[in-house]
C-alpha cells in the first residue's frame, strides 16, 4: 500500500479524458495554472516535488491507473527535473510514460542533454503557447497509450508461443 | 597584490557576472510569464464565450494583448541573455599553467599583508580560454585569502593529471561551514561580496570538463579545481 503525499491535487475537468497527466513544478502559480490549462481535457494530479511525483506515480501504478504524460519543470529544489525522468527511465517494469520536460534554460543547454532510455522525451521552453502544450500532451500521451498496446502484443505473442 | 592600474581580467569577469545574473533573472522571470501566459488562455476559454465578453469586446482583446505581450517581452529578454552572452568570446589556445597561476595571484584583490604564500606548480601546457581559466583560479585564491583573515597561509599546487591539470588551493582560515552552500549563487557569508566567486570558477570548471569539490580540513579549506580540456 502506497500512501498519497502531502502537497497533492488532483483534478478532473469536466471534458477530462482517459489519459492521465501529472504536472511537477515548485513554483505554485505556475503549478495551478498548468492544472488549469490542462484540467479541460486530462486528468491531471499535481505536486510540487520530484520525490513526492514518484510516490504519486507508484501509486497510480499500483492503482492499475498509471499516467500517460508527466510534465516536470528542471530547476526544483531537491531532485530535479532531468534527475526525476532519469529515475522513471531506470524502472523497466513500469507501463510507458511519455515525460516532458519544462524548462527556461537557454536552448543549447537543452541540446546538451544526452537522453538515450526507453522513455519518450521531449522538451517545452517557458513561456509556451499554452494551446500547443495542450496538443503536445495529447500527442504524447497518445505514444505511451500506443507503447502500451505494442508492449502488450509482445507479452501476449510470448504467451501464445 | 595587484599593484597597477589595470585588472588583466575586469572584462571577463564583468561578462561572467551578467551573464550569470542574467541566468538566473531569466529562468525566474520565464516562470512568472509562464504562469501569466497559461493563466490568460484560461480566462478566455472561460470569459470569452460568456455574455460578459460580448457586451464589452475589450475583454476577449485585453485577453489576447496579455498573450502577445507577454511573447513581446519573452523575446525581448531572449534578445538581451544573448547579447550577455556573446560579450565574453571563448577562445581555446595553449595557456601555460605557471602563467595562468601567476596571472591570477598577482590580479587578486584581497589584501595578501601578512599571508604567507607558497606556489609549488608543475608546468604544464594546456588547451583553454586565458582569461577564463586565469578567472577561475583568482576566484579560488580570493575565496583562501579572504578566509585567512591577513593572517595564516595560503598554499596553491598545481599537477599535471591524466587528463588535465589540478590545481589545490589549502588555507589556513576557520575552514567552510556549509560547502553545499558555497556553491549557491549570491549566497556569502561576506561582508561586501555578492557569493559569485566559487560559483563562476566551478562554472569555469564544468565548462572544461572539469570539476570544483570543496573539503575543509583540520587547519582550514581545501578547494580543488580541475579542468580536463
Amino acid at each position: 500500500m502506497v500512501n498519497r503525499p502531502s502537497g497533492t491535487h488532483a483534478t478532473a475537468g469536466p471534458g477530462s479524458s482517459a489519459f492521465r497527466v501529472l504536472v511537477v513544478d515548485d513554483d505554485p502559480k505556475v503549478l495551478s495554472s498548468l492544472v488549469a490549462i490542462l484540467g479541460d481535457d486530462f486528468d491531471v494530479q499535481s505536486t510540487d516535488s520530484a520525490k513526492r511525483a514518484l510516490t504519486l506515480i507508484e501509486i497510480a501504478i499500483a492503482d492499475a491507473n498509471p499516467f500517460h504524460v508527466v510534465c516536470s519543470d528542471w530547476q526544483m529544489p531537491g531532485m530535479d527535473g532531468l534527475e526525476f525522468f532519469r529515475e522513471i527511465s531506470q524502472q523497466v517494469d513500469w507501463p510507458s510514460v511519455s515525460c516532458i520536460l519544462m524548462t527556461a534554460h537557454p536552448e543549447e543547454l537543452v541540446d546538451k542533454v544526452e537522453w538515450g532510455d526507453r522513455k519518450t522525451l521531449g522538451f517545452v521552453r517557458k513561456p509556451f503557447a499554452p494551446e500547443q502544450f495542450v496538443a503536445r500532451v495529447r500527442h504524447y500521451a497518445s505514444i505511451a497509450e500506443m507503447k502500451r498496446g505494442i508492449r502488450a502484443l509482445h507479452v501476449a505473442a510470448r504467451n501464445v508461443r | 597584490m595587484s599593484s597597477g592600474w589595470r585588472d588583466p581580467l575586469a572584462a571577463v569577469e564583468r561578462a561572467y557576472l551578467l551573464d550569470r545574473s542574467t541566468s538566473l533573472l531569466r529562468h525566474d522571470v520565464r516562470n512568472k510569464l509562464a504562469s501569466i501566459r497559461n493563466m490568460a488562455f484560461y480566462l478566455s476559454k472561460r470569459v470569452g464565450k460568456s455574455a460578459l465578453a460580448s457586451e464589452d469586446a475589450r475583454i476577449e482583446l485585453f485577453l489576447r494583448q496579455i498573450d502577445t505581450e507577454v511573447t513581446a517581452a519573452d523575446d525581448l529578454f531572449e534578445h538581451f541573455s544573448t547579447f550577455s552572452r556573446t560579450l565574453h568570446v571563448r577562445i581555446k589556445e595553449p595557456v601555460s599553467t605557471g602563467a595562468a597561476i601567476a596571472v591570477a595571484v598577482d590580479s587578486a584583490r584581497a589584501s595578501t599583508v601578512g599571508v604567507a604564500i607558497a606556489i609549488d606548480a608543475e608546468e604544464a601546457t594546456i588547451q583553454i580560454d586565458a582569461s577564463e581559466y586565469a578567472l577561475a583560479i583568482r576566484c579560488v585564491f580570493e575565496n583562501a585569502l579572504e578566509a585567512v583573515h591577513l593572517e595564516g597561509t595560503v598554499e596553491i599546487v598545481g599537477r599535471v593529471t591524466p587528463n588535465g591539470y589540478r590545481i589545490e588551493v589549502h588555507d589556513s582560515g576557520q575552514g567552510i561551514a556549509q560547502p553545499d552552500e558555497a556553491f549557491r549563487e549570491f549566497f556569502t557569508t561576506k561582508a561586501g561580496h555578492i557569493g559569485l566567486g566559487l560559483n563562476i570558477a566551478r562554472n569555469i570548471a564544468k565548462r572544461y570538463g572539469g570539476q570544483l569539490q570543496i573539503a575543509t580540513r583540520d587547519e582550514g579549506a581545501l578547494v580543488v579545481l580541475q579542468v580536463s580540456p
